[in-house]
C-alpha cells in the first residue's frame, strides 16, 4: 500500500502561513517531489525514520550527512544528556573543548589546532578569513558547483548576493589541474586560498572522484606559489577515513574544515590547521554565542571514540556497495540505463539516458511512497545503522520503483 | 541597472504584441480596433528597436522593424522616452515623423493601451486573458532579457525547454539552446522542466510577487517536475528580472 501524507500537508499548510517558503533552505520539499515525500518528521532510530503520518522509511539522507551511527545513538546521545545537565550555554568554557581540540588533533592527519563552531558555514568562512590573513592576499579559488555553505561568498545567483559579494571568488572546474595552474598564472601573487571539496559533491550531476595525481599537483601548485589549500570535508569528513577525506586521497591541506557527522547530528563543526597556519589563527577573531556549548562537545568525543572503534568507513563502504551493485544489477534487470558515481560511502544514482530528472524523480517518488527515502537530485549518506535487512528491503521497493519507470519511460 | 535599450525591447517586442491577443479575446479592445484601419511604426531611439503596429477591420497585427508602409511614424529620441510613454511615467512623448494629423490612427492606440492597462493592472478583467496575455508577455521578455541583459549571460548556459502552463489552458515555452533562448507560445513537445500553475489567478499572483512560489508547490498550487536547476538557475531568475524591467 502506497504512503499518503495527509497529515504532513496540512502542517505544511500552516507552516506556509508564518514561515517564508513554509519548509526552507535544503529541507525545502519542492526539490524533493511534492506531494510523494513527507514532509515532516515525528521520531528517528537507527537508519529509520516516521513522518508524522506514521510512514516510515529507510532513510539514505541521514540529515544530509549529520547522522552516521543512526538516529538517535545511546551512546553520542547519553554523553550529549548527561553534558547538558551540567549546562548548556556557559559564561566560560568547559574542559571538554580541550578534550575536543586534544582528539581532532590526535586522529586527524593535518589537524595540529583545532577551532570550534555550529555549521560547516562557520569553518569554511573562517578557513577563507586564515588563508587571507595569513598571505595578506584577497583573492580565493573555488570550484565551479561546489558548496561551502548558503553564505554570500559562496552563494550564486540567490536574491540579495551581489557581484561585490563575490569580487574576489574565482571559480575554476573541479579536478581540472590546468585550469587551476591558469588562474594561479593570470592572477600572480594575488591568490589567498583554494578551497575544494576532497571529491566533485555537486547536486544535479554526477558525483567526480580526482583523477590520479590531481591531489598532488594542487598541493605542488600552492606551495610553489604561496596558497593555502582548504579542503571542504563538511559533507565526505568521516565517511572515508577518519584521518580526513584528504589522507585517504594522499594529500595534506593547510586548512580542513569539518562539520556534519562529526556528532552524529549534535550541532558542531571543526576548522583544523597545520601549524604553519597556527599563529595566524591565533589572531583571527573567531566566535560564536553557541561556539563554546560543552554538551555538542561531548556528543563529538563520544561519536569520534565509537566511529574509530567500530571501523565506521570500512562499514560504510561494504554497505553502499552492496547497496549499489543492487541498484545497478536491478536497472540492469529492467533494461534501464543508469549511472553510480561517488564513493559508496556517500553514493549518488541518476539515469543515465536523462539530463531532465524525470526519470529519478518518479524512481524517488515510487520509492518514498513504499518506505525507502533518496533524494532524487542530491547524493544519498549511508550510516552504520543501515543492516542487511534494510538494504534487502530497498532493493525490493528499488525493484517496483524501477518498474515504474520502465513502464513510463521505456528506457 | 536596468537597461533602457532592453526595456525598450520588452515594450515593442514582448507587451505591444499582446494587442493582437486582446484584439481577439476581449471585445471592448475588438471595438476600438474597429475604429481605424492602418498602421503605426515605433522607432525607439536612434538605433534601438522598431515595431510595426498593423490594424486591419479590427483585428490586430505587431511585427518587429518596419512592416510595409506604415501611415504613422512616431519617432522617440531615446529609448527613455519610448519607456516612459509605455510606463506612463516621465517625460514620454514621441516626434511625429510621418501622419501626425492622423489623429484616429493615435487614438485608436492609445485607447487601445488603455484597455491593455486595465486588463493587465485591473481586477476586473477575466482572470483567464489576463493571464494569457502575463503568458505570453513572460515567454517574449524571457527572451529578449536571457539573449541581451548582461547579468543574465550565466543563466544562457543552461540547455532545456522550460514550459510555463495554467492547468488546462495556455502555455507558452522557452528553450535555453546553451547559447541563446527561444520563445514559443503553447506545449512543448518534450519539455524538460514543467511548472503548471493551477489556475490563472496563482499564476497571475506569481506574476505580480504575490505569492511565496516556493510555499506554493508543496501546497499543491503549482506543479513543478523535471530540470528544477535549469528552473533555479535560469527560469526562476529570469521571472525575477522580468519583474523587475516592467515593475
Amino acid at each position: 500500500m502506497a504512503y499518503t501524507f495527509n497529515k504532513s500537508k496540512e502542517m505544511f499548510a500552516r507552516a506556509a502561513k508564518v514561515i517564508p517558503q513554509g519548509i526552507y533552505g535544503h529541507f525545502t520539499p519542492v526539490i524533493l517531489v511534492p506531494g510523494a515525500y513527507p514532509y515532516f518528521v515525528q521520531k528517528a532510530k537507527g537508519s529509520h525514520f516516521w513522518d508524522i503520518d506514521g510512514n516510515e522509511y529507510i532513510d539514505y539522507m541521514c540529515a544530509y550527512g549529520p547522522m552516521i551511527l543512526g538516529y538517535a545513538n545511546e551512546k553520542v546521545d547519553e554523553a550529549f544528556m548527561s553534558q547538558a545537565r551540567n549546562g548548556t550555554a556557559v559564561t566560560i568554557p568547559s574542559t571538554l573543548l580541550v578534550d575536543l581540540a586534544e582528539r581532532m588533533v590526535e586522529i586527524n592527519d593535518c589537524a595540529d589546532w583545532a577551532l570550534f563552531g555550529k555549521n560547516g558555514a562557520d569553518a569554511t568562512s573562517l578557513a577563507l578569513v586564515l588563508a587571507r590573513g595569513y598571505t595578506r592576499r584577497n583573492k580565493i579559488v573555488l570550484a565551479e558547483a561546489g558548496y561551502h555553505g548558503a553564505q554570500p561568498w559562496s552563494g550564486s545567483n540567490h536574491v540579495g548576493i551581489i557581484p561585490a559579494d563575490r569580487n574576489d571568488i574565482i571559480m575554476v572546474p573541479w579536478g581540472d589541474l590546468n585550469a587551476f595552474k591558469e588562474v594561479v598564472e593570470e592572477n600572480k601573487d594575488q591568490i589567498a586560498g583554494a578551497m575544494f571539496t576532497p571529491y566533485h559533491h555537486p547536486v544535479w550531476e554526477n558525483q567526480k572522484l580526482p583523477e590520479p595525481g590531481f591531489w598532488t599537483g594542487m598541493r605542488r601548485v600552492c606551495d610553489e606559489n604561496d596558497i593555502i589549500l582548504i579542503i571542504d570535508d563538511v559533507r565526505s569528513g568521516w565517511r572515508l577515513d577518519l584521518k580526513g577525506a584528504a589522507h585517504y586521497f594522499g594529500f595534506k591541506p593547510d586548512l580542513a574544515c569539518y562539520c556534519k557527522a562529526i556528532a552524529n547530528g549534535y550541532p558542531i563543526s571543526a576548522l583544523v590547521g597545520t601549524q604553519k597556519m597556527r599563529i595566524v589563527a591565533s589572531k583571527a577573531y573567531a566566535t560564536g554565542s553557541y561556539w563554546a556549548n560543552s554538551p555538542e562537545m561531548a556528543a563529538a568525543l563520544a561519536c569520534i571514540d565509537e566511529m574509530e572503534k567500530i571501523d565506521v568507513p570500512s562499514i560504510l563502504r561494504q554497505r553502499g556497495e552492496a547497496l549499489m551493485k543492487g541498484l545497478n544489477e536491478l536497472a540492469a534487470a529492467h533494461g534501464l540505463q543508469v549511472t553510480t558515481s561517488g564513493p559508496p560511502a556517500i553514493p549518488f544514482m541518476k539515469f543515465a539516458n536523462e539530463t531532465n530528472f524525470m526519470r529519478s524523480q518518479l524512481f524517488g517518488a515510487e520509492c518514498s511512497r513504499h518506505g525507502v527515502f533518496f533524494h532524487p537530485h542530491h547524493n544519498w549518506f549511508i550510516s552504520t545503522a543501515h543492516t542487511e535487512e534494510d538494504i534487502k528491503k530497498t532493493l525490493d521497493v528499488a525493484d517496483k520503483a524501477f518498474k515504474a519507470v520502465k513502464d513510463k519511460f521505456g528506457d | 541597472m536596468l537597461n533602457e535599450k532592453i526595456l525598450a525591447r520588452l515594450h515593442l517586442e514582448a507587451i505591444l504584441p499582446n494587442m493582437k491577443t486582446m484584439a481577439e479575446e476581449d471585445s471592448k479592445a475588438s471595438e476600438i480596433a474597429k475604429g481605424w484601419d492602418g498602421s503605426i511604426y515605433f522607432m525607439a531611439g536612434v538605433s534601438g528597436p522598431r515595431a510595426t503596429l498593423q490594424i486591419t477591420n479590427s483585428s490586430v497585427k505587431v511585427t518587429p522593424g518596419k512592416a510595409g508602409k506604415p501611415d504613422i511614424v512616431l519617432f522617440f529620441p531615446t529609448e527613455r522616452l519610448m519607456n516612459n510613454m509605455f510606463k506612463g511615467s516621465g517625460v514620454g512623448f514621441p516626434v511625429p515623423l510621418k501622419g501626425f494629423t492622423k489623429i484616429k490612427g493615435l487614438t485608436t492606440f492609445m485607447n487601445l493601451a488603455k484597455r491593455m492597462e486595465e486588463i493587465l493592472k485591473g481586477d476586473k478583467a477575466p482572470a483567464e486573458l489576463k493571464a494569457k496575455l502575463m503568458l505570453n508577455t513572460v515567454a517574449n521578455a524571457m527572451v529578449i532579457i536571457a539573449n541581451n541583459d548582461e547579468e543574465a549571460k550565466p543563466m544562457l548556459e543552461h540547455k532545456g525547454v522550460t514550459e510555463f502552463s495554467i492547468k488546462d489552458g495556455h502555455a507558452v515555452n522557452i528553450e535555453f539552446t546553451g547559447t541563446k533562448a527561444i520563445g514559443k507560445i503553447g506545449n512543448a513537445d518534450a519539455p524538460d522542466l514543467i511548472l503548471e500553475f493551477s489556475t490563472p489567478e496563482i499564476f497571475l499572483d506569481v506574476s505580480d510577487d504575490k505569492i511565496d512560489l516556493m510555499a506554493a508547490v508543496p501546497l499543491g498550487d503549482i506543479a513543478i517536475k523535471g530540470d528544477l536547476h535549469m528552473g533555479e538557475m535560469a527560469a526562476l531568475p529570469l521571472l525575477d528580472k522580468i519583474g523587475l524591467y516592467l515593475q
